[in-house]
């Protein structure tokens, strides 16, 4: 376990000489790094137990009590009271001894031997009706505002652990769409970015797996010989020009950059994306909703084949030496996981998007002996409770945290389900990695409010966990405006052994 | 010494100074009201001059920090400068070395470098000539005028010129010619104005949406921010009016709903105490250049000058009331007096003047916390400024970072800064005199030297700083898509600039315009990352912006050598040297003459030169 020093971090801090950084703490650093960049002499990185992250990311609040956290089955019977109703789907046994999913996780409970459920991810802050606020949190570790822009998980893994491949960017975002003027994206795409870390370290984005990548093929009407050419022509006028600009680092940085770029078009990054020639079609098909379109109570809202293609996407990229790649069920509010009515219906369609395509991608890892080295995350921004009144979500903060239900009367199928946004408890779920196996971790009450009773884990420390698993100690820190900024907040996450392996 | 203490003579108010108290303040003012302040004939006296024709109002110190007049901000500026401990005098000048100082602020940059040659001529015996030569003035060349041209189009209004634009330049003979044209392109204030605009839209935290995602923000100010660079409102007004909103002429906080909550959204928000405390650092990180966010939950890690006391008793001017020690989350029940911690002139604890009794409510509170940062007594506010202003067009400030200055790190030339400040203020804040002075100045026209560049690393603070070169700077995203439209159209479309669209695209991200500004910030990203390099290399939004246009039309239709030399002027604004020309024309050359290859080579070598370091780096 990672051992925190005695010595006051400020000590620390003063006793630090950026350049020595690298040496003694075997951190993989990239090229600009080490002038923003002052850890503590005497910080030990932990030994990585995984190399690649595939970050699950199920925005909107998945309701725990209808997937990992199940609790007993009540069925609908029109008048039922809220405190009545404990889950719309029975419990079902797993691969794991004793560690029960909801119904319609069927394929995910086949391998349920090989994962770990945190169920007891508890919050002292209450997020109320604020999607973005725990979204951010969430991916960031920080209550936003933060003072500064925080990097999301994926930029400081790729900070701090660098490429495993030369031309495979280390953070890949697939499944989400900001080119937007709604303010919600582009909110989204702040919180999912590099913060201050800059573009350097920016994810490198994929809006739809299906679609491919425009910037990856020649753009229409330009065909790859011109691209080339056209290139070649900006080198050659590049070295010909003045003097002093040739010779400035930043100009060179710059132009190695662009020969870089055109070098990932032809990357394995590019031939992740032939997937379709290249796998066989009934592994295309596990990875596909099991639901038509059609079938929706949202048929408009219809990501499951974009999630699925995403999942085998990033098993490709991570095969081909990616480092962290976060797949998004895109959010939508109202829509997905984001259930304010229909609560039961709509998350049995959901399990159907997500259920089969999840467990294949653990499978498919572990039968190319990769799971050990690879940590799957799965992860949403806050849990789910019975709501207090007819309109769910129409709550002041905080009451749906501690009402048990009993005024709700459920009149009609409609209000069956888990409306209330519940920020007490949420659950977190790993594969592989370094991450001990077939295990739950952590209890619930069963009834509500159905907050944490057992073994409480903030979620600092459950970030923490991930980046020790990483090999990234919590207390690394980056630079901004002249002060450290921690991974995990004030250094002071705490990786939580009984997780880990 | 003497020519510029007697100009500054001439603009400075002249005010009787009694002893510097409280009661002698008032027995002053009581006396002779704000008439005495008047025979200046700078921008700052102008205003109170207005106040003749009125009887002389009696000013008592409540007055003096309640009125909302902008002409009383005026008064109160001058009034406070004659009261002040330690006024400030103007930093004597060094001597001017003719023929390279062309202004002030030369005689100090080439001072320092006589100085460091010096130096280094008694420290290193082994060659000392080696040394003074990289001091020598006359061996340290300015820009011709196509490279001068580029840089102040791009510094004042953002773009780069028109082929017009440049020849009519180029070819004049007017021996003022440089001059003139920083004055002619300050008077295209609207222009002036766009480019300002994203600049304190990022510093200020404005954002196009009054809430995201239900959370409020702090309200939209694009139309204020570039209605204020239009008429080159004084800057103190400007930051006092964004702190003090019932000032006339102040951005209007609006009470809006997110998801159920009614909010105040505007620059000051105070709904939580995150709240309240990221008001009062932003304000001072960005007016003062004095970081202390991490003062907010607990002393700073690394400033000493900031333990949590002292950051809280300012924070406490932004709120309705004192604020509470809470150290890392854990309440404490001490409770910080309001107070405006920062140092005067002088050095003792405080400026005098500063009211012990601070009001109760939230807008006195404002009022005072507007009237206190702008303050000429308060040094860190007109230095803050020139800072920024120096960095923006030199490459780097006078002190770095220009958002942390520390009293332990000094700054590069602390004369020039303390000059330029003191200039600002005795000339009423006015942004656009301290910008005609750095641009006219030999030094902001010196030309770009990757080994004399400076560089700055904070762990090495302590470096010297010359400016014998600027340091190269990446332009911003709206400089580049709005210089490629120039360019592309060859004229320049205010409505297309990219400021004014919200939407965020892989190209906008890509050259660093923020997707949403949810945090302040005064300096856009310059790293380079093969990410962004893709986007250009390879994207279509910018093969749409410069694949069609009046340039590519024209230069279709020209012989080759005709084309390239005008593609040249209109994208780096200089004529291809003889090895560029050679490749280009061969480029050209080797696509034939069937009209549709040509055009596509002629687009290629515009995009060459959008993509290369050239354009998207100002030296």
């Amino acid at each position: 376990m990672h051992n925190p020093s005695h010595i006051s971090r400020r000590d620390m801090l003063r006793a630090t000489l950026g350049g020595t950084l690298a040496a003694s703490t075997g951190l993989v650093l990239p090229p600009h790094a080490h002038a923003s960049l002052r850890q503590p002499l005497d910080l030990v990185q932990p030994t990585p137990r995984a190399d690649a992250c595939i970050f699950i990311w199920l925005p909107g609040g998945v309701a725990q009590t209808d997937t990992w956290d199940p609790k007993a089955h009540t069925p609908f019977v029109a008048g039922m009271k809220g405190s009545e109703l404990r889950g719309t789907c029975a419990p079902i046994p797993t691969a794991a001894d004793g560690v029960m999913l909801g119904a319609g996780m069927e394929e995910i409970a086949s391998v349920m031997d090989k994962g770990c459920i945190l169920r007891s991810l508890s919050n002292d802050v209450m997020f109320g009706a604020i999607h973005l606020k725990a979204q951010y949190y969430a991916m960031t570790g920080y209550l936003f505002p933060a003072g500064v822009k925080a990097p999301s998980i994926g930029a400081i893994v790729g900070r701090s652990r660098g490429r495993r491949h030369e031309h495979i960017p280390p953070y890949i975002y697939i499944g989400r769409d900001i080119d937007s003027s709604d303010e919600e994206r582009t909110f989204i795409s702040e919180y999912l970015g590099p913060g201050f870390y800059g573009v350097e370290h920016a994810p490198f984005m994929i809006p739809d797996a299906t679609q491919g990548l425009a910037t990856l093929s020649a753009a229409s009407g330009m065909s790859i010989d011109r691209l080339d050419r056209r290139q070649k022509l900006l080198g050659d006028l590049a070295r010909a020009s003045d003097a002093s600009l040739r010779d400035a680092p930043r100009a060179q940085e710059y132009l190695k950059s662009m020969d870089d770029a055109r070098a990932m078009m032809d990357s394995p990054v590019k031939r992740a994306f032939d997937y379709r020639s290249e796998e066989s079609p009934e592994t295309i098909a596990a990875y596909e909703p099991k639901i038509a379109n059609a079938d929706l109570f949202d048929p408009g809202y219809d990501n499951g084949k974009r999630f699925g293609h995403g999942l085998l996407l990033a098993r490709r990229l991570v095969e081909s030496g990616a480092r962290f790649v976060q797949v998004e069920y895109q959010y939508g509010p109202f829509k997905g996981f984001d259930m304010h009515e229909h609560g039961a219906r709509r998350m049995r369609e959901m399990k159907q998007q997500i259920d089969a395509p999840i467990a294949q991608l653990v499978r498919d890892l572990d039968h190319r002996g990769m799971l050990d080295r690879t940590l799957i995350v799965i992860a949403t921004e806050f849990g789910r409770t019975i709501a207090s009144q007819p309109a769910a979500g129409t709550e002041p903060d905080g009451a749906t945290e501690t009402h048990d239900g009993s005024e709700l009367v459920i009149e009609h199928e409609g209000m069956y389900g888990f409306h209330g946004h519940f920020s007490s408890t949420n659950c977190m779920t790993f594969f592989g990695g370094g991450f001990k196996r077939g295990l739950a971790y952590g209890k619930t009450a069963d009834h509500h409010p159905m907050a944490t009773v057992e073994k409480p884990v903030k979620l600092i420390d459950a970030h923490a966990t991930i980046y020790h698993a990483l090999g990234i100690s919590p207390e690394t820190s980056y630079l901004t405006e002249e002060r450290p900024f921690y991974v995990t907040k004030d250094g002071k996450g705490e990786p939580v052994p009984d997780l880990l392996a | 010494m003497d020519v510029m203490n007697a100009a500054l003579t001439r603009t400075k108010p002249r005010i009787v100074r009694p002893a510097a108290t409280m009661c002698g303040l008032l027995a002053f003012i009581a006396a002779t009201g704000a008439a005495r302040l008047s025979g200046s004939d700078d921008a700052a006296a102008r205003t109170v001059r207005a106040q003749d024709r009125e009887p002389s109002p009696v000013v008592g110190p409540s007055e003096l920090f309640a009125t909302n007049d902008p002409a009383m901000l005026a008064v109160r500026r001058e009034l406070r400068l004659a009261f002040v401990p330690t006024p400030p005098q103007p930093p004597t000048l060094p001597p001017a070395i003719e023929p390279f100082a062309a202004n002030e602020i030369d005689r100090f940059i080439i001072g320092s470098w006589l100085e460091a040659a010096n130096e280094a001529q008694a420290t290193d015996r082994n060659n000392p000539a080696r040394l003074g030569r990289a001091f020598d003035p006359a061996s340290i060349p300015s820009i011709d005028d196509h490279a001068f041209v580029r840089r102040v189009y791009l510094d004042l209004i953002g773009v780069v010129p028109t082929l017009d634009e440049l020849d009519r330049f180029v070819s004049s003979r007017e021996p003022d010619k440089r001059t003139s044209l920083v004055a002619e392109l300050l008077a295209r204030s609207p222009d002036y104005a766009d480019h300002w605009t994203p600049f304190w839209e990022d510093a200020i935290a404005s954002s196009y949406a009054n809430q995201q995602g239900g959370i409020p923000t702090r309200g939209d100010h694009r139309q204020w921010i570039n209605d204020s660079f239009r008429e080159n409102k004084a800057y103190d007004l400007f930051v006092a009016q964004l702190i003090d909103s019932t000032i006339p002429g102040a951005p209007q906080p609006i009470m809006a709903n997110a998801n159920g909550k009614v909010s105040r959204v505007g620059y000051i928000r105070n709904d939580t105490l995150t709240d309240t405390l990221q008001t009062a650092a932003s304000a001072a990180q960005v007016f003062l250049g004095t970081a202390m966010k991490c003062a907010s939950c607990h002393n700073h890690f690394e400033n000493d000058e900031w333990p949590q006391s002292r950051f809280l008793g300012f924070a406490g001017l932004f709120s309705e009331h004192d604020l509470e020690i809470i150290r890392c989350e854990r309440r404490t029940g001490r409770i910080v007096q309001a107070a405006f911690p920062f140092e005067p002139l002088g050095g003792s604890a405080a400026f005098e003047g500063i009211p012990t009794d601070i009001p109760a409510d939230e807008a006195s509170r404002l009022r005072l916390a507007a009237s206190l940062i702008t303050d000429p007594a308060n040094p860190r506010f007109a230095r803050a400024i020139v800072n920024r202003l120096w960095k923006r067009y030199l490459g780097l400030g006078l002190y770095e970072p220009a958002d942390d200055f520390r009293l332990e790190v000094p700054p590069a030339q602390p004369e020039l800064l303390n000059w330029l400040a003191y200039d600002l203020m005795a000339h009423g804040f006015d942004l656009e005199r301290t910008i005609t002075l750095i641009l006219n100045s030999r030094t902001y026209q010196l030309a770009y030297n990757s080994v004399l560049a400076d560089s700055f690393d904070v762990t090495d603070k302590f470096a010297p700083r010359f400016y014998r070169s600027p340091t190269l700077r990446r332009l911003t995203a709206e400089q580049v898509v709005d210089s490629v439209r120039v360019a592309m159209n060859q004229t320049l479309d205010p409505a297309a600039r990219l400021y004014h669209v919200n939407q965020s695209t892989a190209l906008s991200r890509t050259l660093g315009k923020p997707a949403s500004r949810n945090e302040i910030s005064t300096q856009r990203p310059d790293a380079v990352a093969v990410v962004q390099s893709l986007e250009l290399l390879n994207g279509p939004e910018l093969l749409d912006l410069v694949g069609k246009g009046p340039l590519i039309d024209l230069a279709v239709g020209e012989p080759d050598a005709d084309a390239v030399q005008t593609i040249y002027l209109a994208l780096l604004t200089r004529p291809p040297m003889s090895e560029e020309e050679r490749i280009a024309i061969e480029y050209l050359a080797m696509a034939g003459d069937a009209a549709d290859a040509r055009r596509d080579a002629i687009i290629d070598l515009c995009w060459a030169l959008v993509v290369s370091p050239e354009f998207q780096y100002l030296r």
